[in-house]
């Protein structure tokens, strides 16, 4: 009997979808839209389109859905995805979050908490199973453990921090040309928002023919970009 | 207020005790999973008399339930019963009040006496879909009329038809029958509501049929079916007004439209008496999953989730 359980990424945003978008793609998922193997998918029962959702068609004939959830909801959101799991017909969930103002034990006491008003088994600190391993939970943190990151690399523990380190990692003097312009501004907004600028500006320089909603897509088409990236991601349990 | 369902060996209901029914209620779920059986429960069981239920097709009230399924009509009520066993386990319907139990109706065989515990509750089913069998407009006119709720009637469809001034009941000279008319202010004359579309007749009588006294309860059956969603736009405040009023709203629906518009209906203070109840029916046994109304107006604000 076809499985007609449906995987799930929750991420904070359209530029983590976008960064998603690129790497599925790049492992061989194809756009349900534009699907080949329709016929071999399981049948949406609700609606794949809302709230700028994307779904993709896996490789092994499954259905996989990536949920931009705004900031701090992907845990929520992974709340009400649970309390419905079997409607749903849910198989996996990835909660995709990034750190902000939150540490990575945050991170661990949110799935723990979610797994224990579940009543699920313990995988990891960052996942467990239910209903005897009909579906799971795994988070992922965009998260970069380096003590020496390349000259240009934004602080802040981010995707946008991941995405820069491996373009500079790609081409030094890009980083270092952002550096330097991020440097002559005047009147700079506040650094908080620095991995964000230093991001943009990788966009606006060497990725605008796209826009920006898939500048986090088209890093993964670069093969010296995207050599770095799954190393990085193989690091935070993505692999 | 109804709170809480407790139902068996209702047609495909084998099992089922709901609880969570809020003011105001949308029942979602695919087709088949018991949406319509669970407000007939509710209906037979706030209004079943103590009689065998083969004469319950005699109660204008109940006939309905019967006489809009082409599969009753053919074998009375062989049909209102688990998997259409007459002799099969008894059908049992409790419905309580915050968990002090209002009315129960336990029938062991259709042809004995029902066993009935509380008063009959004020509770309509409306189903303003087209091609239900549906009393005539100027019969609900006149009900509404002899109620004293005319005004209300008149009053809620106001809220939803701008311009409309007055719905009349006169006299067609040629059929010699009356039928209902609406006045729009700036026109001359008057507009047969049988000239309107099946979604404005449909609209219209769902204003007429909410107009109920505080305390009712309304059943409706999926209100946005013909309707443009314009019209579903004016069904989600003739219900949010009904709700306003302290007419608790349980209605069924596919319509996400329609859950967004009560949403926008809603004020931040009415939120909390609003709920999603999601059934799933497995092998008839029915469970609901609550959804709050502030889990509701989070998941489809900020995350665009489908209910349903």
């Amino acid at each position: 009997m076809k499985d007609r359980r449906i995987d799930v990424i929750l991420c904070e945003g359209f530029d983590d979808r976008s960064f998603w978008k690129g790497w599925l793609l790049r492992l061989g998922c194809e756009e349900l839209l534009k699907a080949k193997n329709k016929d071999a998918l399981p049948v949406l029962a609700t609606g794949d389109r809302t709230g700028g959702t994307f779904d993709y068609a896996t490789p092994a004939a499954r259905i996989l859905r990536v949920v931009p959830c705004n900031q701090k909801k992907p845990t929520e959101e992974a709340n009400i995805k649970l309390k419905r799991r079997e409607v749903d017909s849910l198989g996996a969930i990835l909660i995709n979050l990034d750190l902000d103002d939150r540490k990575i034990e945050d991170t661990h006491d949110e799935i723990e908490t979610l797994r224990q008003k579940y009543g699920g088994t313990a995988i990891s600190p960052d996942a467990f199973s239910l209903d005897g391993g009909e579906s799971k939970v795994f988070s992922a943190v965009w998260w970069l453990d380096d003590t020496s990151p390349p000259a240009g690399t934004p602080e802040q523990n981010s995707l946008e921090r991941i995405v820069c380190w491996a373009i500079i990692n790609a081409y030094p003097d890009r980083g270092s040309a952002v550096e330097a312009w991020l440097a002559s501004r005047t009147n700079p907004p506040a650094e908080d928002k620095r991995h964000k600028a230093s991001a943009w500006s990788f966009y606006a320089g060497w990725y605008n023919d796209h826009g920006t909603g898939d500048f986090y897509s088209h890093v993964w088409k670069d093969d010296k970009v995207r050599d770095f990236l799954e190393k990085a991601l193989g690091k935070i349990g993505l692999k | 207020m109804i709170h809480t369902l407790e139902c068996r060996n209702i047609r495909g209901i084998k099992q089922a005790e709901i609880s969570g029914f809020s003011p105001l209620t949308v029942l979602v779920g695919p087709s088949g999973c018991g949406k319509s059986t669970l407000l007939d429960a509710i209906f037979l069981g706030a209004k079943a008399t103590a009689v065998p239920v083969h004469t319950w097709t005699t109660d204008t009230a109940l006939n309905i339930i019967f006489t809009r399924r082409a599969e009753m009509q053919s074998d009375l009520v062989r049909w209102l019963f688990w998997r259409g066993t007459l002799e099969s386990l008894p059908l049992l319907v409790s419905l309580q009040d915050e968990g002090k139990s209002q009315r129960f109706v336990q029938v062991t065989n259709a042809y004995q006496k029902a066993d009935i515990r509380g008063n009959i509750l004020p509770v309509s089913l409306i189903l303003p879909q087209p091609g239900h069998p549906h009393e005539p407009l100027a019969v609900v006119y006149t009900k509404q009329v002899e109620a004293g709720l005319l005004g209300l009637s008149i009053e809620i469809l106001r809220g939803v038809l701008p311009g409309l001034e007055s719905i009349l009941m006169v006299l067609d000279k040629e059929l010699q029958k009356p039928t209902i008319h609406a006045v729009f202010s700036g026109s001359n004359g008057s507009v047969p509501l049988a000239l309107a579309g099946d979604g404005v007749v449909a609209l219209a009588r769902l204003c007429f049929e909410l107009a109920l006294p505080q305390g009712s309860v309304a059943l409706i059956e999926e209100p946005e079916a013909h309707q443009h969603p314009r019209a579903t736009r004016m069904s989600a405040k003739a219900m949010v007004a009904a709700m306003r009023r302290g007419v608790q709203v349980i209605l069924s629906t596919h319509s996400l439209e329609l859950i967004d518009f009560l949403l926008e209906e809603l004020t931040p203070e009415e939120i909390h008496q609003f709920a999603v109840l999601r059934l799933l029916n497995k092998q008839g046994v029915l469970s609901a999953i609550h959804h709050p109304g502030e889990e509701v107006l989070s998941s489809r604000r900020e995350i665009g989730e489908d209910l349903r």
